[in-house]
């Protein structure tokens, strides 16, 4: 047992310290040498640990090796991971139990499914975070103003910076939505940001999700099961404590509200985040309901309780979508809507979180604007970076996107959900010529991104450990200021050859730990 | 200049009774630079809530519920307005209009209705142009109700060569938007009797300007404004829901007359 702890100490002392990534691989190998060189079950485990650090900190090296005070917090406690990893069938278990399932539509046939949990932590150093957090706060609040502007004065269009065509043929823009200020000035109140660490260390945003972006109940629920299976875990690593989620929800939708109670508006059971929906509800204290339980009486929404009292209600955190909230504005073949919610919405008598109209601010084709919209509207340079994207639209860029069509992604804009995104480099000849013939036919649909190689993380797959894509979803919750919570949701992929994450296509998640010292 | 007098009048009839009749009608006349409302009347039943907005191009909304069973609903509104002391309604901010210069899925052009726009010569939606333009849509369609329905597009009407009021400004639309112009889908009450109307605006020089394709005509003072939009579906007149499994029927019917004398329907 001393030997184990001594290797444990190596190798974390390793991901915390290490000058250079060279050292910190060597030393890696080492400790993993030692520790199966024990031979002994449950001690293999510590050769996870030992690979898991070895990937997850490599940008925590290197944002360390740019920040001054890198040497003074050079000794962490040690990462514990051995009961937590012995846990996951068990905290698998309780999550299946719990309903954390995620609903999956595969050629046009509902299918749920369980949403595996992975056990190894994607660990973010403190400084590396804090980092993020700086990025992720500019980036909202731009796309934040971007909103207001593209609903309202429209100067962003005038000044030439997007184009016309870019807003107006976009399918996120909603026409409805022109002239309305939300309550406090605030569209995305709930904004997922998609972000992969490359492998050259450098974080790159591959998407904004600013209608409604979910996921955030999955690390929530995790993290207090795994403080269950491994509380020394949590005791001896300073970890930011994630389970407060809910309460930063609460405060955005108390923020907003315009009089009367809270909601959660969802769609209902079979909808593929309903534990979500009910999770959240639950741990904000306010009623979850349906749209059946909501009415529009004059100008002011009501919600009638099973036990007949009729409430005022002044937020809806609803979790449906634009074009079915409404069938009197939207599409009028809805049942599940509510009559008139939006008229009430657009006299400003009640909040809906998100704010409905978002979809042309995380548009894919509006994506390409955002590092200039922070310009733009902040008068500040990027924090973070945009993958290198290209818009056919611009006829510089069309040319080089069909000159290098092999090694570029290219995503029709109006899908989503990881659906409509090929590589030029995995179509036959045929496909390439229709591809390329369509891109010239309507450039406006397209973007082309360089393929970012990024990072592999490892995970637990039958008892050995194998490196896959991950992305983090980082949560950021709009009040009085951006908040960025101090965790997020990582997907990874469990096809090898995938390097698509996005959990409409399968996959599993793990918890972001992100370190406090 | 004329005064008119006007009487809109909206009956649905359901065969069997409903309850919870949510409604949004898009009937009730704006004033404007065009066209000076002054007087104006409604009556609506049965109705448990009525409220008045307005939607995002500044239409004028009324819109409620009624809870209990019905078997119809009723609308009527009826005022007097005076049409014409000026030709256009101009805009504050020409840049804000671009949105109706975009085509929608029911105003975007196929092949055939694309060479048709570009055989016509469209620059600055200049008056003259435009009036060139509506005549050459007057031509390429026959007037023949009951040939298309209120989901027909633009390109379809225009293959099938007929269509109503409706066809013949998505048409005109359709074309406009080929050539980038801002041009926007108006609906309204046409001087006489019979149904709800529509015809085209058009901006030019921050002035926009009424063409009705369908009977060749200049907007001036025969035509009162209920809505504008990007197209037929912005401008929908009545928009309901209800429960209940019944077969509606709907009759509208507009009365538009030139008044002397200040007497309301």
């Amino acid at each position: 047992m001393v030997l184990l702890q001594h290797a444990f100490c190596n190798a974390s002392d390793f991901l915390t310290l290490m000058p250079t990534l060279k050292i910190n691989n060597q030393y890696a190998h080492t400790s993993l040498k030692r520790v199966s060189g024990i031979g002994y079950g449950a001690l293999n485990y510590g050769s996870v640990l030992a690979l898991s650090g070895n990937c997850g900190y490599n940008s925590y090296t290197r944002h360390e090796e740019r920040s001054s005070d890198n040497r003074r917090k050079k000794w962490f406690k040690l990462v514990n991971l051995d009961k937590l990893l012995k846990s996951t069938d068990d905290i698998n278990g309780l999550l299946a139990r719990y309903g954390v399932k995620f609903g999956i539509y595969k050629n046009g046939v509902f299918k749920e499914q369980l949403f595996p949990f992975d056990p190894i932590p994607r660990i973010i150093g403190k400084d590396e975070f804090s980092y993020l957090e700086r990025g992720l706060k500019q980036r909202v609040t731009a796309l934040n103003l971007f909103l207001k502007d593209v609903y309202g004065k429209k100067q962003i269009i005038s000044d030439g910076v997007v184009p016309a065509d870019f807003v107006y043929a976009a399918s996120g823009y909603l026409a409805p939505c022109e002239g309305i200020v939300p309550p406090k000035e605030i569209f995305s109140h709930v904004s997922g940001i998609d972000l992969v660490l490359g492998k050259d260390g450098v974080w790159y945003i591959l998407e904004d999700n600013l209608r409604v972006p979910s996921g955030a109940s999955y690390p929530t629920i995790v993290r207090g099961l795994e403080r269950r299976c491994s509380p020394r875990t949590f005791h001896d690593t300073p970890i930011e404590d994630n389970r407060n989620y809910p309460l930063l929800l609460r405060h955005v939708m108390d923020f907003v509200n315009t009089g009367g109670i809270s909601v959660v508006l969802t769609p209902g059971r079979y909808n593929a985040a309903y534990f979500e929906h009910s999770y959240l509800a639950e741990q904000m204290g306010v009623p979850l309901v349906t749209c059946s339980d909501l009415e529009v009486e004059g100008d002011t929404l009501f919600f009638t309780g099973y036990a007949g009292r009729k409430e005022r209600v002044g937020a809806v955190y609803r979790r449906i979508s634009d074009e079915y909230m409404d069938p009197m504005t939207f599409r009028p073949e809805s049942l599940i809507g509510i009559p008139h919610i939006f008229d009430v919405y657009r006299k400003g008598n009640v909040a809906l979180l998100n704010s409905p109209g978002n979809g042309i601010a995380d548009d894919k084709g509006i994506y390409y604007f955002v590092p200039k919209m922070i310009e733009y509207y902040l008068r500040e340079e990027p924090i973070l970076r945009n993958a290198p994207t290209y818009l056919p639209f611009y006829e510089a860029d069309r040319k080089y996107v069909m000159e290098h069509f092999d090694t570029l992604v290219i995503k029709d804009v109006a899908e989503a959900g990881g659906y409509g995104v090929v590589f030029g480099s995995k179509l036959s000849a045929g496909e390439k010529e229709r591809l390329r013939a369509m891109i010239a036919a309507q450039p406006r649909r397209f973007i082309a991104q360089e393929v970012i190689d990024f990072c592999d993380i490892p995970i637990l797959d039958e008892g050995g450990q194998v490196e896959r894509k991950a992305d983090l979803r980082a949560f950021v919750l709009s009040s009085e200021e951006p908040v960025v919570w101090k965790s997020g949701l990582t997907r990874f992929s469990r096809n090898p050859d995938s390097f698509i994450v996005n959990s409409s296509q399968g996959g599993g998640f793990k918890d972001t730990w992100v370190l406090s010292l | 200049m004329k005064r008119l007098s006007f009487h809109y009048h909206l009956k649905i009839t359901m065969d069997a009774p409903v309850s919870f009749h949510h409604f949004t009608l898009r009937c009730v006349p704006s004033s404007d630079a065009r066209q000076h409302i002054t007087e104006l009347r409604h009556f609506l039943s049965p109705v448990d809530d009525l409220s008045c907005g307005r939607d995002q191009w500044g239409n004028a909304l009324l819109y409620g519920c009624c809870r209990g069973l019905q078997s119809s609903f009723e609308a009527n509104v009826c005022g007097l307005t005076d049409v014409g002391p000026a030709f256009g309604t101009p805009t504050e901010n020409p840049e804000r209009e671009r949105v109706f210069s975009f085509a929608t899925p029911l105003t975007k052009a196929d092949g055939a209705l694309r060479d048709f726009a570009e055989s016509l010569s469209v620059r600055t939606g200049a008056p003259a142009e435009m009036e060139t333009v509506m005549r050459r849509v007057h031509d390429a369609l026959s007037y023949q109700p009951g040939a298309t329905t209120v989901h027909t597009t633009a390109a379809e009407a225009f293959s099938m060569g007929c269509g109503v009021c409706q066809d013949y400004a998505h048409i005109m639309l359709a074309a406009l938007r080929v050539h980038s112009i801002p041009a926007r889908y108006a609906a309204g009450m046409l001087l006489g009797e019979g149904e709800s109307h529509a015809w085209v605006e058009v901006l030019h020089e921050g002035l926009w300007t009424g063409y009705d394709p369908a009977n060749c005509l200049v907007v001036s003072d025969q035509h009162i404004k209920l809505s504008h939009g990007r197209d037929a579906q912005d401008c929908a007149i009545n928009r309901g829901i209800f429960r209940g499994g019944a077969k509606q029927k709907t009759d509208i019917s507009v009365i538009v007359t030139e008044s002397e004398e200040r007497r309301l329907c």
